[in-house]
């Protein structure tokens, strides 16, 4: 047997003869194509080099050949591999989906003291306790969050303001603990609070049962309370000294924050940035208004365009780049979930980034009356008077009649963006979610019209601009795959 | 706009991804496809909004003979994917 191939092996000349497996492109800028696989591997070509790939002619000497088959783009006599590791790949990230439901989000109460304009959710005054849950409804929600395959079950606490009925947190802490005894389930408990009535009995209460800490701080000061409104005007005193007493008592890990973008952030990113950074947080997700609830009453959701919002998230983002250059580890939540996608074979939990829809898959609500919905986002709709993804009511459906009902069902193959106009054929779509809830929100259907979809272009910006951002420097190649290694 | 050698596959899918610069209406003349291009608004640049649809034209013409050359390895590496989820029925 020879040792060695025929000498036209090596003539780089020499036309390939490969098997084309299926990609995607799209125009990075100007001369310059993104090529995806099946499951987001990418690389940029000229349009030349792609339509001399496409075409066949790609001679295998050709620097771009080799590329595009160790990321399975082809596959020539020399290996066939490609085919098993891409439906490997195909399956890992998939597999999530069969674990369904891993977030339990328990509307406590609809009390709150914070008078937020952008504030998603109608809030009640903080005596109104027809608008706490009771412990009749916990108790069936958690018959409900039981009944989820999932191994592991998150359980979050929102409001309003969730401390503001610590008596329930304690019944489902507590209920939820003591069926677990039974399931053996990977169980996680979450309040999203913002601190201003924090007591020690809260802290106690949290340390007791190993309970998470999701606060808001939306900046600076003068920002902060600007954004979030209550008596006294000490929102941000309040949850900067709610979160170091929170650290102390729980570790300092077990606290994190959010913020949301008003039009009075859009000059501020740098220092809303420098606010997490001097608190110490390892990172900051720049979230945009959602276009639901008190946001829409309120017009804080018209008040900037997807276009100053762009703005203000590459600055920000090209900012904390320009940090982790000089040697701080911090990242940017959502840039680094979409890397997870772009550089590793796994997927993100976060609902917004999944395809299917994540609405029932990824979470499951149950508001204060017993009203299950599909997302936050679907409560929030339903603020608005839009019961679409009411899903049932804990007191009266089974969780069969609820996973299983055309409500939820619809939505998610209506928006499945593998078999939808403009994404079946983006090649970004690996790396995107389907929202039918927003798409509902905004145009009326689950699918919406991608072109016309400020999801879409906030999305694409977002995927281009990270794609150039790596094309253009091997540092910040370096940085985004240590941050979707991370998160 | 004569597009003759373009497919009717493309050229909605090129009007599809611009909607929201472009109204496209289509005629079909024997073997000639006309794409009627009127912007969608007064802020619209007609001729680059042009540019983009004869770009995006050629775009989906290599992408659909691509998905054409591709679509048995798709099935077959989906039907891989799935073959060991156990969701099957014997």
């Amino acid at each position: 047997m020879s040792r060695f191939r025929e000498p036209e092996y090596y003539d780089a000349s020499a036309e390939a003869l490969y098997t084309m497996l299926p990609w995607r492109f799209a125009r990075l800028r100007d001369d310059t194509y993104v090529l995806t696989n099946m499951v987001g591997e990418y690389l940029t070509l000229p349009r030349s080099e792609l339509e001399s790939f496409a075409t066949g002619a790609l001679p295998a000497g050709h620097p771009a050949y080799n590329e595009l088959k160790s990321r399975h783009f082809l596959f020539d006599d020399d290996t066939n591999v490609a085919i098993d590791l891409l439906a490997l790949k195909t399956r890992t990230k998939l597999a999530p989906l069969a674990n369904f439901t891993g977030l339990h989000i328990f509307v406590a109460t609809l009390r709150c003291e914070h008078s937020c304009p952008y504030c998603q959710v109608s809030r009640a005054n903080d005596d109104r306790t027809e608008f706490d849950m009771s412990e009749a409804t916990a108790r069936m929600a958690l018959d409900l969050v039981f009944k989820s395959p999932s191994p592991a079950i998150k359980i979050e606490f929102q409001g309003g303001e969730p401390l503001l009925n610590l008596p329930l947190l304690r019944f489902v802490v507590s209920e939820a603990k003591k069926r677990n005894d039974a399931e053996g389930r990977d169980l996680a408990f979450v309040i999203a609070t913002n601190l201003a009535m924090l007591t020690e009995e809260h802290l106690e209460f949290a340390r007791e049962h190993d309970i998470l800490i999701s606060t808001s701080l939306d900046g600076p000061a003068d920002l902060h309370n600007r954004n979030r409104p209550r008596p006294g005007q000490d929102s941000h005193q309040r949850a900067i000294d709610g979160i170091k007493r929170a650290r102390a008592a729980l570790g300092f890990h077990r606290v994190g924050a959010l913020m949301t973008t008003t039009s009075a952030s859009l000059t501020r990113v740098k220092d809303i940035i420098d606010e997490y950074v001097r608190m110490d947080f390892g990172g900051i997700f720049l979230r945009p208004l959602s276009p639901y609830g008190f946001a829409i009453k309120t017009k804080f959701y018209q008040s900037y365009d997807q276009r100053r919002w762009l703005e203000f998230y590459f600055e920000g983002l090209d900012y904390i780049i320009e940090l982790n250059r000089r040697g701080l580890d911090f990242i940017e939540h959502y840039a680094a979930m979409v890397l997870k996608k772009m550089l590793t074979p796994l997927q993100t939990s976060y609902v917004d980034l999944m395809t299917p829809a994540g609405i029932g898959i990824g979470a499951l609500v149950y508001n204060y009356d017993g009203t299950v919905y599909a997302s936050d986002e679907s409560r929030m709709l339903a603020e608005m008077g839009d019961q679409t993804f009411a899903l049932g009511n804990v007191h009266k459906n089974s969780y069969e009649e609820i996973i299983l009902s055309d409500k939820l069902l619809d939505p998610i193959e209506q928006s499945f963006a593998a078999s939808s106009p403009g994404c079946a054929w983006c090649a970004f779509e690996p790396y995107c979610g389907s929202d039918p809830v927003f798409h509902h929100a905004t145009q009326g259907d689950f699918l919406g019209k991608k072109p016309l979809s400020a999801f879409c272009t906030r999305n694409m910006a977002v995927f281009r601009g990270l794609i150039e951002r790596m094309e253009a420097d091997e540092e910040v190649c370096a940085i985004f795959e240590r941050w979707a290694n991370l998160i | 706009m004569p597009v003759n050698g373009f497919s009717l596959e493309a050229a909605k899918r090129a009007a599809y991804d611009l909607m929201g610069s472009l109204d496209v209406s289509f005629t079909l003349n024997d073997q000639t496809l006309c794409c009627e291009l009127r912007p969608t608004g007064p802020d619209v640049d007609a001729a680059a909004a042009e540019r983009e649809f004869r770009r995006s034209l050629l775009d989906h013409e290599l992408r659909l003979s691509t998905e054409q050359r591709t679509e048995p390895m798709r099935s077959a590496i989906l039907g891989l994917a799935f073959s060991k989820t156990g969701l099957q029925r014997e």
